[in-house]
């Protein structure tokens, strides 16, 4: 289970980077 | 559940409180955004528009890039740098890498030790730093996403001043980008600074980041 919180925030942030980069990125930016 | 709950209180309740103060920001930002757009007599956007925008991005990216250099600065530095008397510190004796005994790495490793640690050879090796690389790793992509969002929000804003958009290296050296990240870097030092120096000599009773409040406050802890 303390895996599992883990793996939740490791998505999160990753996940969360990934679509900020794709945001930029679509929006003109890179 | 209940047990689950209290074995994972800190981790839980900081998710939440980042959820929390996410959605927050989301909907300020997203208030702030559009009082800026009716101020230059621009269209209002939806806040769904706004999440999704590279003024959004950025805002939330320049922030978690200097909370994952701070950590992956701290990480790192406190393997060679001490601070005598600090709960973040391990004594000056302990300085560098340590033992291979001390660290229960290779033939030293436990039954109960990870199988990384027992593997010996480059997995040992990745994983002997891999609390550090991934907060490094979190470091280069959080600063990366910040300057491809960055440039995006910056070049919407020249465009409606009717000024020249900037490519992505050229906003690399621009005031923007280093205005927003050495903002966020100052004060990440300052608070690591004021940490090793303020637990030298004040306590908090309970509390991991804290000596014993009886503890001298010459003593650097050994756990540290």
């Amino acid at each position: 289970m303390r895996r599992t919180i883990f793996v939740v925030y490791l998505t999160i942030v990753i996940g969360g980077l990934l679509f900020f980069i794709a945001v930029g990125a679509l929006s003109g930016g890179g | 559940m209940r047990r689950f709950l209290r074995d994972n209180g800190l981790s839980l309740t900081f998710g939440l409180l980042f959820l929390g103060a996410l959605i927050g920001q989301a909907v300020a930002g997203h208030a702030d955004y559009n009082n800026q757009q009716i101020a230059d007599g621009a269209a209002e956007v939806t806040f769904w528009s706004y999440v999704v925008s590279a003024s959004f991005a950025v805002d939330v990216a320049e922030n978690w890039q200097s909370e994952y250099l701070q950590f992956f600065l701290f990480i790192f530095a406190t393997v060679w740098l001490v601070q005598r008397g600090s709960p973040e510190s391990k004594p000056p004796k302990r300085i560098g890498r340590e033992s291979d005994e001390d660290q229960q790495v290779g033939a030293h490793a436990t039954e109960d030790s990870p199988r990384w640690a027992r593997a010996g050879g480059w997995r040992t090796a990745v994983f002997s730093q891999s609390l550090g690389l991934i907060m490094a790793g979190l470091f280069v992509l959080s600063w990366l996403a910040q300057s491809v969002a960055g440039v995006a929000a910056y070049n919407a804003e020249q465009i409606a001043q009717l000024s020249d958009p900037v490519s992505w290296p050229e906003y690399l050296g621009t005031a923007d980008f280093w205005n927003r990240s050495l903002q966020n870097w100052q004060s990440e030092f300052l608070a690591i600074g004021s940490m090793a120096v303020f637990s030298v000599y004040l306590r908090q009773r309970g509390s991991p980041e804290s000596k014993p409040v009886g503890a001298a406050h010459v003593v650097t802890d050994e756990s540290g």
